[in-house]
């Protein structure tokens, strides 16, 4: 066998090697593409499910089909800080006061998934037990404006003062490629409830 | 042999890459929708929870002549004084606030007929339409559209 051979089959072989190796990258980053992308709209669904829960139990905050039964609306919120917030409202509207409580939990992880940052946002009515929601939230703020926009600060002593509010959510998909997580983020500055203009 | 196959597979590679940008820069685009739908959203919460019109924000309003003609903020008027629905109309912004990107918002109030919501009209009537338009700058003279959407405020009274 000649040198010639022989430097035909090592630069073969190295060809080979390089012409494997870009496949292997190409397949990878096709691969994390799709996971991207996958997990960015499963990201973006999440947050629209979780804002659209927020949106609708808000909404009701001082509400009830009995009005009688929360003449002032101002008095429904009973306590609200930055990852938390309890009132009054009529979810089923049986004409009948329920109480809300709505709490994020920053420090526990969800041990089922693989995503290190993302929380439980609980859900309680009438102090039963807490409906956790596990869409990955990973941050889940609140800001709270008297009627004049003043900015209240925490703890809020009288939470009669709230006229609106701003809600900072952020999303992450539970479970990504190469833990590269997908992050959506939502603010919104929104009444609170059309009863607490009610004052 | 080897050369033309090392040029296909390299084109390949271009392509695939091309097509992941792509793809990238459609995910970032999505992002900056769900970003600026929040602040859509926001203003238009905002706006709903002002008076019907100028008129309004004090007294009952019986008649549609009672009503404002000229739409948009009265004098001295600021967004933090802002008392009325149609004084967005004309309202832009620059919220630099969001991560990752910048936002300006631009609004318009018009008076809508009930029959004919998508468009406008220049008699007084009973509904405004406030259109919110989110771009996003991309460079200093120019910037592409994140958003644009509408809601309509109408105003109710007891006879």
């Amino acid at each position: 066998m000649g040198t010639n051979v022989i430097l035909d089959i090592m630069g073969s072989i190295f060809i080979a090697g390089i012409i494997m190796i870009s496949i292997f990258r190409l397949q990878n980053s096709a691969t994390e593409d799709l996971y991207r992308g996958t997990g960015n709209l499963t990201a973006q669904t999440n947050l629209a499910t979780v804002v659209q829960i927020l949106e609708t139990d808000f909404r009701r905050i001082g509400y009830c089909a009995d009005w009688e039964e929360i003449p002032v609306p101002t008095e429904a919120i009973l306590y609200a800080d930055s990852i938390s917030i309890k009132y009054l409202t009529d979810v089923d509207q049986n004409g009948l006061i329920d109480t809300m409580h709505y709490y994020f939990d920053p420090i526990t992880d969800i041990p089922a998934t693989p995503n290190p940052r993302d929380r439980y946002l609980y859900r309680v009515t009438n102090g039963e037990a807490p409906v956790d929601i596990n869409m990955g939230v990973t941050q889940f703020k609140m800001e709270f404006y008297s009627a004049l926009g003043t900015k209240l600060n925490f703890p809020i002593a009288d939470p009669r003062e709230i006229y609106s509010m701003q809600i900072d959510i952020t999303v992450e998909d539970v479970a990504a490629y190469d833990e590269k997580y997908q992050t959506i983020f939502w603010r919104q500055i929104r009444m609170a409830a059309r009863n607490l203009f009610n004052r | 042999m080897t050369l033309g196959a090392m040029m296909l597979l390299s084109t390949i590679m271009l392509r695939v890459n091309t097509a992941n940008l792509t793809n990238e820069s459609i995910r970032d685009d999505a992002q900056f929708g769900v970003l600026a739908t929040s602040l859509a959203t926001s203003i238009i919460e905002e706006a709903q929870s002002k008076a019907f019109d100028e008129k309004s924000d004090t007294m009952n309003v019986t008649a549609l002549t009672q009503l404002t003609s000229v739409l948009g903020p009265e004098t001295g008027e600021t967004e933090d004084t802002f008392d009325d629905f149609d004084d967005y109309n004309g309202f832009t912004k620059r919220d630099s606030t969001m991560p990752s990107a910048t936002f300006d918002i631009s609004c318009q109030v018009v008076y809508v007929e009930p029959g004919n919501i998508t468009g406008s009209t220049s008699n007084r009537t009973w509904n405004k339409k406030l259109i919110v338009t989110i771009t996003r700058p991309v460079s200093a003279d120019s910037s592409v559209l994140a958003l644009r959407t509408a809601s309509i405020f109408s105003y109710w009274y007891f006879r």
